[in-house]
């Protein structure tokens, strides 16, 4: 198997295996860390050192590093939380955010308007690049925006966004504004450091940089105001209810640490791999979309015209290579992704993207295979098509 | 794969026979919010699809779900409430076979590289020509017609030469996970029964206007108003029940005037035909133009053919029944065999 979605998830790093493995092995006693006992504190210690470590990794605060479930989850309580906290208190409450987001952001943005908080979006260019410009205009103009949520690299396209230069023009509009980020697609891929990003919140999740599934962190300022968005404990300082995973936090630990220490490395290797990629799918006749000026360095999104994303990714796995699509089929009429559309692409256009994203462990190798797969997969899917012209069958 | 056991078991045979097998699902319409009565009830809804991929997960075989909503909707539940707004009574089993499972499913298939598909029909391919399938119960062959000759040759129905009792019994022992799944009754798109309440939220989100679909009267062949049907869509020719007409002897369905939105209703004998005209006619077989075949022509699922003399000129043919048949709707498929096997098919037009 050539795994190539890697901004899909990743495969478990084997130090981070050994981190989980040498928890399972060490102890069976009971691990809940808010309990007063010694079980508990014990639990409580390791679980601490977890956060020291991740925090450390992200360039943040422990005091500032909420554990969560997943990265979905983290944006869920940045945007949902923050903005019903600031309406509590009479603070502007409103967000801003563009249509590129992931769904957790756009569907968050959802929720918010339905009860009632103003929802702005901010226009990107056709490269799918936010402009400080437009967004100090849109900041201007509405007083009432209290969140403003960008992302810091895009799933499908891989755009890197100057997040630290958007930040501080932001903040030189309106001081009080709290901007977040979401870094999910960003950790392990480009240096990350909340401290110097000047964002007040910033999610990240474990499974995207060789960790577990399960686990993922909201970094903000310490001491900002979060409605949760689960009831039921005072865990995370009230800010994420439930009894938190030990095990997992360790291996988040592990995970985020090697993603910080080995972030050039990791860096320079999908980037080279990326231009190997990119005359391949080009040699294929597959257009790339995005600017090479935004890439963050690992990701292709590439159209093949006349050849429905879907099928080409199908036909891709069996043959053992694994991609994902541009499109999104779960809303029922199979259209572009939002962040298609957002760079200008029609829906059939959209529905002819697949999303190949590489990874630390990915090989030249591979990508030879892959080259070999490509020829042949499109190679059937192209005579297919002609064979439905000729013979005059369903479209 | 529907999720269903025939589809299951197709797959299960082919696997069985050495074959590469990549088990494929359609979504056709949004069935989350749909209730479900029972395991297999309805098609595509969440629990079906788990069924197929449970199946597939068994055999060993890779399972991939495709969304073909937008093309369902268009080609076959519009379609739908087209045909009834117009008066007429639709066929949407062979609808979709024509123009969502032979087609664009089969193109998918050609582009992933198979050498054919597969389905769970019970129908048989046999040296070019489609049969029907051995289960007289279960034979599906009339809502296949439309599939085109060209295509027989890239499909395979595995359950052609099989009873249901043999596949449920096959299922069981191999303890496939919808081995007591029940038949599908209904349309896929309609699992409550309620079709006129689907093409009446079609028809306005198509703009066909309430009007089409308001109460009408019910009139005599004289004329004479005999009371009120709640729409014409709600009424099929032949049919005898719900008109809301009370007479001392049976009344049925003669004709639907969709214009003056009057329904037509007379004695059993006056549903008596002998002459169809069918339009859009497809030859499976090879028949020559504008000469007389004598063949048995079947104008309803679950109904005998009978005996009739075809006339195929282009892509219309006439049909000329030995004896008169009853209750002959316009919109249903009037589909020509020669014994077991499919000479073509098309869509009855008017009834003479």
């Amino acid at each position: 198997m050539i795994y190539l979605d890697n901004n899909a998830t990743t495969s478990l790093d084997p130090r981070v295996a050994a981190s989980i493995r040498n928890y399972l092995e060490g102890t069976s006693a009971p691990c809940n860390p808010s309990s007063v006992h010694a079980a508990g504190r014990q639990a409580r210690g390791a679980f601490e050192r977890a956060r020291r470590i991740v925090a450390e990794a992200l360039g943040a605060e422990p005091l500032g590093l909420t554990f969560t479930g997943s990265g979905t989850e983290s944006i869920n309580l940045a945007l949902v939380g923050r903005c019903r906290a600031a309406r509590k208190k009479g603070a502007p409450c409103g967000l801003l955010t563009t249509r590129m987001e992931h769904a957790a952001v756009l569907e968050s943005a959802g929720l918010l308007e339905s009860e009632g908080h103003e929802v702005h979006w901010l226009d990107v260019d056709e490269h799918g690049a936010v402009t400080p410009e437009a967004a100090v205009k849109v900041l201007t103009a509405h007083e009432n925006i209290g969140v403003v949520s960008i992302g810091m690299v895009n799933s499908e396209l891989g755009n890197l966004c100057d997040i630290k230069r958007l930040c501080r023009v932001l903040k030189g509009v309106r001081e009080d504004v709290v901007v977040h980020t979401d870094a999910v697609q960003a950790l392990g891929k480009t240096p990350l450091h909340f401290g110097d990003l000047g964002v007040d919140m910033m999610s990240v999740t474990a499974h995207k940089v060789h960790g577990p599934v399960g686990i993922a962190a909201l970094v903000h300022a310490r001491g900002l105001e979060l409605d949760p968005v689960l009831r039921g404990g005072s865990q995370e300082r009230g800010r994420r209810p439930g009894t938190p995973s030990v095990m997992l936090a360790e291996a988040f630990a592990v995970a985020a640490s090697l993603a910080a220490e080995e972030v050039e490395e990791r860096r320079a290797h999908t980037q080279d791999l990326r231009r190997r990629l990119v005359a391949l799918v080009e040699a294929h006749d597959g257009v790339v979309l995005g600017s090479a000026s935004l890439q963050v360095g690992n990701t292709v999104s590439a159209r093949f015209p006349g050849c429905e994303g879907a099928t080409l990714a199908m036909a891709l796995d069996l043959e053992g290579a694994c991609v994902s699509t541009g499109s999104a089929c779960s809303s029922g009429v199979a259209k572009a992704s939002a962040t298609m559309r957002a760079i200008g692409l029609s829906d059939l256009e959209g529905q002819q993207v697949i999303r190949i994203s590489l990874g630390k462990d990915n090989t030249a190798e591979e990508l030879e295979r892959f080259d070999v797969i490509l020829g042949g997969v499109l190679a059937q899917m192209r005579s297919s098509v002609r064979t439905e012209l000729k013979t005059g069958g369903a479209a | 794969m529907s999720g269903g056991v025939d589809s299951s078991v197709a797959a299960a045979l082919l696997v069985e026979q050495g074959l590469e097998v990549v088990g494929m699902t359609m979504r056709l319409y949004d069935a989350r919010d749909q209730p479900r009565r029972g395991r297999g009830g309805t098609c595509c809804s969440p629990a079906e699809v788990d069924l197929a991929q449970r199946a597939c997960e068994q055999l060993g075989i890779p399972h991939y779900v495709v969304d073909e909503q937008q093309r369902f909707q268009e080609a076959v539940i519009d379609d739908f409430a087209r045909e009834y707004a117009a008066g007429r009574t639709p066929n949407p089993c062979a609808r979709c076979n024509e123009h969502v499972k032979f087609g664009p499913l089969l193109t998918r298939a050609r582009a992933l590289g198979a050498t054919y598909m597969a389905t769970g029909h019970y129908a048989r391919i046999e040296d070019g020509a489609l049969l029907r399938g051995v289960d007289p119960a279960k034979d599906q062959s009339y809502f296949l017609f439309a599939m085109g000759k060209d295509t027989l040759a890239d499909v395979r129905f595995p359950l052609g030469g099989w009873t249901k009792e043999r596949v449920r019994a096959y299922a069981q022992e191999r303890h496939m996970p919808n081995w007591d799944a029940p038949d599908s009754q209904e349309l896929c798109f309609v699992p409550d029964g309620d079709h006129g309440a689907v093409v009446e939220r079609r028809a306005e989100a198509l703009g066909l206007g309430a009007d089409s679909l308001a109460e009408g009267e019910v009139i005599d062949e004289e004329g004479r108003s005999l009371g009120t049907h709640k729409g014409i869509h709600r009424v099929t020719v032949g049919q005898r029940r719900g008109l809301g007409v009370s007479s001392p002897r049976p009344r049925y369905v003669l004709r639907v005037l969709p214009e003056a939105r009057q329904v037509v209703v007379g004695d059993a004998e006056a549903l008596a035909r002998r002459v169809l005209d069918v339009a859009d006619f497809r030859r499976l077989d090879d028949l020559d133009d504008d000469t007389p075949i004598q063949c048995s022509v079947q104008i309803r699922h679950r109904s005998p053919a009978q005996p009739a003399t075809l006339r195929v000129v282009g892509s219309r043919a006439t049909v000329e029944f030995d004896a008169p048949v009853r209750a002959v709707a316009p919109g249903q498929a009037a589909v020509a065999f020669a014994g077991d096997r499919v000479l073509g098919g098309g869509w009855i037009e008017s009834a003479r």
